[in-house]
């Protein structure tokens, strides 16, 4: 019995290959397995190739494996697409009336395992269940108890009835008796899980829990891949938790909506990809002179323009730091795990209130869409601390005083701050230049002193609440990988593989971009070895970042771009070649072209 | 002027230039919140850029001066936040029907309870003097050397096509009957649209007090049923020889946006901490 | 005190004293100003103001809302000689836009206003032209007081 299997399940768009590999996810999670399933989609509604791939391991796993042991094909594109990337003696199930020829399937070393899967779901329910089919079959190979599955697809199809429910289990079923007995030695099992409870969720999802748990009342959002999930989960539950999710009619009323909440004095977000944080820029701004605590969670996808809409990228890093015209004072966070999604869900909220600044929270594609499991602790109710920082009750403060300074000059850089509603706290938040009680001015000493006092607010951050960079693995490493965001799982693992091939590496990751911490990441690195940055952008922001503020030009840089994930494997047979001499490697597909003629070889 | 009139005033002395329109909307504004019985720190006065969106430095109340074009969705924001405040956008024809219009669109057919008074100048005059989306047709400014050619925004009448349920005008050199339109606005439990003819005596000279006078009339004097959408929409398209001012479309019984999220029904956002562990808990479990 | 003399032109008094070229722009200005009293007199005022002035400007005073509006302030009612004043001095080559004389122009127009309300009290008799200066919006009035005049 292998410990780790990665399992591919690949198809046209609308055949059903979320659900399937979903509810596949969720079963082996449910038995105690570690899990991580990531989807490989595009940005189509039907028609193309689609692929999910679940990893099932007994140890904990933050990015997916390749080459996967076994592929479940819906199509026979599937087949040719995935045939050069499968493991040697990977098992391929398929629908036994796809034109597969099993001969050649045989000759390189693979499995061909064809079930009759659209006869089955037609036999035992109807050929729309044939994805259930695919699963059924799935686990008869492997090995894994249909129980299980069966569990999951009763709640996901409770809501449509028992006369839903049972053809599906029925085809299920079926489907699992015919692949064991036809297939009984396939030598890929799906390893046995320690049956402890976890929980199994995305970058999103977490995220907008820590939100909820900080007590994030207000969200206004715009759909856009791959950050819909966030508001549409606040939408899920807003009625329940009186939360308001509102889907604005643009990006920039998003934002400037989730400024208005915040100045009102909820905890108020918004969350949007690159394309529609390009359209906050400016409204980022206002809330760095309005001084108004709010939180944007840009999840990257891979760009520019519209780019690659459902596929990973993390190219915003030098924009999310410079965003908007003019100076002010803004926090960048970028969690680079599910459970650190949660934590800069709450984090950012309370940073917002502390400093009165936007706070940017950078996440992408794939660790917003990856479903993983994690320990029910990491996403703990009694770790979430609610600061509001600088809060006032305006109730308290003298009414015959001589008027509210809302941006009163102070040392730290932040002004106590009153919600509208006091008598006493009356005032008006200008996007101009202002007086410490909030009248417009363009007068020169007073310009002067609040663009200090606003800058202030960021070297107040950095010594009271700004992470320098999370060192994982070997003491005295030789190598040291410097990352941040998703990739931090792939090169935690890449770091491993090398330290057990005889090379010492460690990770270097930063979850906190700005402020830069430049003192720590300055320490960090004199005793990094060989520094080599990995990261998914063609310029190397974090190195150039790096660079621009500790004078430290890292000594290698992995480079991506091609919108897909980071598999460690990349990272090693990367890292290997900066090792022979070469400064930037851009990683390139490992895969053969596909025929441009076909549609396949178009739409992949 | 009584005491609870001056609670408004401030000593700063507005920028605007003498005889400007805004210092009749100032008055109006203010005079409006003082018969309304409202408190300065029970309003929240929301701008835009441009000369008009300069109106809550210069008067005492919570306000907010934001972004060109954007007050109506940081209003919007704010009145979902906190519904007890009364919201009141006051912003240019620039900001509301230019930059900001699919914010306009969008915040009418929403029908938040916000007051949206509109500084309509018809010119750009912050930037000293380009044509504005209500600029008359054949209007020569500095960016329409040859005359303006676009047909100008009908803001009454694209605000009943996007189903406002309250629109008026008012005309800023009748700051007494302006006031009257901006209570019946606040009053009114939606977004209500006033639409503000303003002369800018420095770079709009055509549309000045007296050509203004010579055209509008008062709909309340006429016997014009503001409940009636087709009566509504006769008038909402008068301009050039007759221009009306008042109520020109009030709808009755349709609840605002807030009051229609069961999320605001416990009361306002800003009032209300996180959940409980129990509660949390409950969201987790279902991510087993 | 002088009686006014009703058939003395206030138009041509106006042009002569603020040295305005043309008849027509004099019209103008004391019909702005005329105007602007018609939104802050109340009835009786008006009809006084009416009687000592001729017919062809009647329908100045006259044009106002039943009740006078206690809302214009002095700057608003500045508004009504603004248009006709010239408050552009050219395009502003620097930033763009007209170059605006409207902080020059609010001068001239103060004093403009300030010619023709004089005039007129000159026309009125001193209780009926304290009684309308006294309806002024508070800034203008201090500005033109009929017992300060010459």
């Amino acid at each position: 019995m292998t410990s780790d299997l990665s399992i591919r399940i690949g198809g046209d768009a609308g055949q059903g290959i979320e659900s399937a590999g979903a509810a596949l996810a969720r079963a082996f999670a449910r038995s105690g397995l570690h899990v991580f399933a990531t989807q490989d989609y595009r940005s189509r509604i039907r028609g193309g190739h689609n692929f999910y791939q679940v990893r099932a391991a007994q140890a904990a796993v933050e990015a997916q494996r390749d080459p996967p042991e076994v592929l479940l094909a819906f199509t026979r594109e599937t087949v040719d697409i995935h045939i050069d990337r499968l493991a040697p003696g990977a098992g391929i199930l398929y629908d036994a009336s796809l034109p597969v020829d099993a001969g050649a399937l045989h000759a390189r070393g693979l499995a061909p395992m064809p079930v009759p899967l659209t006869k089955i779901a037609a036999d035992h329910g109807s050929r729309v269940m044939t994805n259930i089919a695919g699963l059924g079959a799935l686990a008869g190979v492997v090995g894994f108890p249909l129980a299980r599955i069966d569990a999951v697809l009763r709640e996901e199809f409770a809501a449509k009835g028992p006369e839903v429910v049972r053809p599906n289990l029925a085809v299920a079923e079926a489907a699992r008796r015919y692949a064991a007995t036809t297939y009984p030695d396939f030598v890929h099992r799906v390893p046995r899980g320690d049956a402890r409870p976890r929980l199994l969720l995305h970058g999103n999802h977490a995220l907008a829990l820590g939100a909820v748990a900080a007590g994030c009342r207000f969200i206004a959002a715009y759909p856009m891949t791959p950050a819909t999930t966030i508001l549409e989960y606040m939408a899920a539950i807003g009625a329940e938790e009186g939360i308001v999710a509102k889907h604005a009619e643009d990006e920039i009323a998003a934002v400037c909506m989730a400024i208005g909440a915040g100045f009102a004095g909820a905890r108020a977000m918004t969350a949007t990809s690159g394309g529609g944080f390009s359209l906050m820029a400016e409204a980022l701004g206002l809330a760095g002179m309005a001084e108004v605590p709010v939180v944007i969670v840009d999840v990257q996808r891979g760009g520019p323009s519209t780019g690659l809409p459902t596929r990973t990228e993390q190219a915003d890093l030098l924009f999310a730091i410079h965003a908007s015209q003019g100076e002010f004072p803004r926090i960048v966070l970028a969690p680079g795990t599910v459970p650190e999604c949660f934590e800069a869900g709450w984090r950012a909220f309370n940073l917002a209130d502390r400093y009165q600044c936007p706070v940017i929270v950078l996440s992408d594609l794939y660790l917003a869409g990856s479903l993983v499991t994690v320990e029910p602790v990491s996403l703990d109710w009694a770790s979430v601390e609610v600061d509001r920082g600088e809060l006032i009750d305006g109730g308290a403060l003298d009414p015959d005083a001589d008027g509210y300074r809302r941006f009163a000059i102070t040392e730290s850089g932040i002004s106590p701050r009153a919600l509208p509603g006091s008598p006493a706290a009356v005032y008006a938040a200008p996007s101009d230049e202002h007086t410490e009680d909030g009248h417009i001015t363009e007068e020169i000493h007073n310009r002067v002193a609040m663009m200090k006092k606003r800058m202030r607010k960021e070297d107040t951050a950095l010594r009271n609440s700004i992470r320098g960079p999370a060192r994982y693995g070997q003491e005295s490493a030789r190598i040291t990988l410097v990352c941040w965001g998703s990739t931090l799982g792939a090169a935690r693992e890449a770091a491993a593989l090398l330290s057990a091939d005889g090379e010492p590496a460690a990770v270097l990751h930063f979850p906190d971009l700005w402020p830069f911490p430049v003192e720590a990441a300055t320490e960090a690195l004199t005793s990094a070895g060989l520094a080599i940055g990995v990261e998914q952008n063609f310029t190397g922001q974090l190195a150039k970042l790096i660079r621009m503020m500790t004078g430290r030009q890292l000594d290698g840089r992995i480079l991506a771009y091609d919108g897909r994930p980071f598999a460690p494997a990349d990272i090693v047979q990367a890292v290997h070649r900066v090792l022979a001499g070469e400064s930037d490697v851009h990683i390139e597909p490992g895969e053969q072209r596909l025929p441009a003629e076909t549609e396949v070889g178009v739409n992949v | 002027m009584s005491d609870a009139r001056d609670e408004f005033d401030l000593a700063l002395k507005p920028t605007w230039c003498p005889g400007c329109g805004d210092f009749g909307i100032l008055s109006a504004v203010k005079d409006a919140l003082t018969t309304l019985a409202i408190s300065p720190h029970e309003a929240l006065v929301v701008s835009g850029i441009g000369c008009g969106s300069k109106l809550p430095d210069y008067m005492h109340a919570n306000g907010f001066m934001t972004l060109h074009g954007r007050p109506l969705a940081v209003a919007t924001g704010a009145k979902l936040a906190n519904h007890a405040l009364h919201v009141i956008v006051v912003d240019g024809d620039g900001d509301a029907y230019g930059i900001g219009g699919n914010h306009f669109i969008h915040t009418v057919r929403r029908n938040p309870d916000i007051t949206h008074i509109v500084e309509d100048n018809q010119i750009y005059a912050l930037t000293k003097g380009q044509y504005s989306p209500t600029t008359p047709q054949g209007k020569v400014t500095t960016t329409s050397p040859e005359g303006a050619i676009e047909r100008p925004v009908n803001p009454v009448a694209l605000a009943l096509a996007m189903g406002a349920t309250f629109v008026a005008r008012g005309f800023a050199g009748e700051p007494h009957h302006l006031s009257g339109l901006i209570q019946l606005a606040i009053r009114h439990p939606g977004y209500a649209l006033v639409d503000v003819l303003q002369p800018c005596v420095v770079f709009n000279r055509a549309q000045s007090y007296d050509w203004y006078r010579q055209r509008i009339y008062k709909l309340e004097e006429t016997g014009h049923d503001a409940r009636d959408p087709a009566a509504a929409g006769t008038v909402a398209r008068e301009w050039e020889e007759r221009i009306p001012i008042g109520v020109i479309y009030a709808e009755e019984g349709v609840p605002a946006y807030e009051a229609q999220l069961p999320a605001l029904q416990p009361g306002p956002l800003t009032a209300r901490a996180g959940p409980s562990a129990t509660r949390f808990e409950q969201l987790i479990a279902r991510f087993r | 005190m002088v009686q006014p003399q009703l058939d003395d032109d206030i138009c041509d008094a106006v042009q002569g004293r603020a040295s305005l070229p043309g008849k027509a722009e004099a019209t103008e200005l004391v019909q702005g100003v005329l105007q602007a009293l018609a939104y802050v007199l109340p009835p009786e005022q008006i009809a006084a103001a009416c009687a000592c002035l001729p017919g062809d400007l009647h329908w100045c005073l006259r044009c106002g809302p039943a009740t006078p509006d206690p809302l214009i302030d002095s700057e608003l009612f500045l508004g009504w000689v603004m248009s006709s004043l010239e408050t552009t001095g050219g395009s502003d080559r620097t930033l763009g836009g007209e170059d605006p004389l409207a902080s020059l122009a609010a001068d001239e127009a103060r004093y403009r206003v300030q010619l023709v309300l004089e005039e007129l009290w000159r026309r009125m008799d001193a209780e009926q032209a304290r009684a309308c200066a006294a309806c002024l919006p508070p800034g203008l009035a201090d500005a033109v007081d009929p017992r300060r005049r010459k």
